[in-house]
């Protein structure tokens, strides 16, 4: 009788790793288009669509949860996640702590001013540089922005803000000078806020300033070589396939998938 | 957890030290000087006065801090009536919002405290003040006050402890305090133990650094509730 119930209990737990396993994906969703929550409360965007195809490519049923930015790296160590798709781009120090995939996308970067801000007509990249001498830089913290002002604009001061819409409404408000945001997420907020805001400068990569990292990927838990490989091949076939181009197309109005350097 | 993360993240919970004092010493301070009229005002006759200060008590007790900081930051920020009036200078910085946001909160606790010390005088000593002559404000400054603050002594030293923890939400304004201090380095390192730990052990040491001052202030000045005889008046 023992045996028998032993060797049942034995049979089911095989039967639940042999089935499509379910992976838990985490994500900030309050960074649209990459991912953003819709009236229904479902978390929706670039990213989302692309963790569904990448799980759907590595055939495992995959659960979105949303969570604050700067808790998704230590929740995904602590084994809360297996995987976190958050716009997140790859940074030496984030590399430390956690595996990424082969990135996915590259994003351009922008400063932008309050409308009528002397800062708003410059153009180069210098002359921002020299302009944004002494001011207050808005960024999100924990985000490669922060490591950008603080390793390039060393006589500007870095303000720390959660969320990206407090950086606009600040701006707006006067109380910081300039603010640095993925091109997409401002124009997001420049949509919301009609006339408040204006770009300055020029497009910014990582080839300006090596800090905004290589690329965005998809984290997961240092050792999770097996979900590593079969993360990366997906993400191989995608964009070689033209599944990020079409995705990005979707969400952003251009292609921003990962090219190979 | 790593040792090395520890003697790291020491230093850089450090810098918050500054700001997380001045915010709680002045809030605290603030939060007091309004915490006696809006004290006196629940308890008077009049309820011209009395309404007032009993709805500002129950609508800033029944909502979160939290809240109460972002209108005066974020919300206020918005109205362009705001940014252009002579308050602005001052609500444009997020330290100042901090304060005058945790000070309103602080003082809005302690008028009840205060209200509730000043009707536990014995209606008599007021009788006995008039019909010894003494002046009302002297019967104020002279009798009332000094009562009342000398037995409120430990709950003011609360007062300050549950201030200096409300100072760490200040971080959500962007004010790089203690707490954020912390999460801007966790956010870095990705080492939230060792950071939090390190700034909860300041906290305590803040906090019991507050209890001692105020222990020494109510043993000086207090009141007991048993009338034990005074100390000899060494100092």
């Amino acid at each position: 009788m023992k045996t028998l119930a032993l060797s049942s209990l034995l049979a089911c737990l095989l039967a639940g790793t042999a089935m499509a396993d379910t992976l838990r994906v985490g994500t900030s969703a309050d960074f649209p288009p990459w991912e953003s929550v819709n009236e229904a409360g479902d978390v929706i965007g670039f990213d989302r669509d692309v963790i569904d195809e990448v799980c759907k490519r590595i055939e495992a049923e995959c659960n979105v949860a949303n969570q604050a930015f700067d808790g998704l790296l230590p929740a995904l160590q602590v084994g809360k996640f297996d995987m976190v798709i958050s716009g997140m781009s790859i940074t030496e120090e984030r590399a430390e702590q956690v595996d990424f995939s082969n990135a996915y996308a590259e994003p351009p970067y922008r400063f932008a001013v309050a409308a009528g801000s002397d800062l708003a007509k410059t153009e180069k990249r210098e002359d921002l540089e020299a302009a944004l001498e002494g001011k207050v830089i808005g960024v999100q913290t924990g985000s490669t922005h922060e490591a950008v002002v603080r390793a390039h604009l060393p006589k500007s001061e870095p303000r720390l803000y959660e969320r990206n819409e407090q950086i606009a409404d600040d701006l707006n408000a006067g109380r910081i000078d300039a603010g640095l945001l993925e091109q997409s997420v401002w124009e997001q907020l420049m949509e919301a806020r009609e006339g408040q805001l204006s770009l300055t400068g020029p497009l910014l990569s990582s080839a300006d300033y090596a800090e905004f990292g290589n690329g965005t990927a998809i984290a997961m838990r240092k050792g999770s070589d097996d979900l590593k490989k079969r993360v990366d091949e997906a993400v191989a076939s995608m964009l070689a396939d033209g599944k990020i181009a079409e995705l990005s197309n979707k969400w952003f109005g251009y292609d921003l998938s990962y090219k190979a350097k | 957890m790593s040792p090395d993360i520890f003697i790291k993240a020491t230093p850089i919970v450090l810098q918050g030290l500054q700001l997380t004092l001045i915010i709680t010493i002045c809030s605290f301070v603030l939060g007091q000087i309004l915490a006696l009229p809006l004290g006196l005002a629940r308890q008077a006759n009049s309820p011209l006065l009395r309404w007032p200060a009993a709805t500002y008590t129950f609508l800033i007790r029944g909502s979160p801090l939290l809240v109460q900081l972002f209108i005066i930051y974020y919300g206020l920020g918005q109205i362009p009536a705001v940014r252009n009036s002579i308050l602005w200078p001052i609500l444009r910085e997020p330290l100042y919002c901090g304060i005058i946001a945790i000070a309103l909160n602080s003082a809005a606790y302690m008028a009840e405290v205060v209200a509730g010390a000043l009707k536990r005088v014995p209606k008599g000593q007021t009788e006995a003040c008039i019909s010894l002559g003494i002046s009302r404000r002297h019967r104020f400054t002279d009798v009332l006050l000094p009562q009342v603050y000398r037995e409120l002594l430990p709950n003011i030293g609360n007062e300050i402890i549950l201030v200096l923890k409300s100072s760490s939400l200040a971080s959500a304004i962007t004010i790089m305090e203690i707490t954020g201090v912390a999460r801007a380095f966790t956010a870095r390192t990705f080492a939230p133990f060792e950071v939090f730990i390190t700034a909860g052990i300041l906290y305590l040491a803040i906090g019991f650094a507050f209890t001692f001052l105020f222990r020494l202030l109510e043993r000086r000045y207090g009141i007991t509730g048993t009338r034990t005889p005074a100390p000899e008046a060494s100092a």
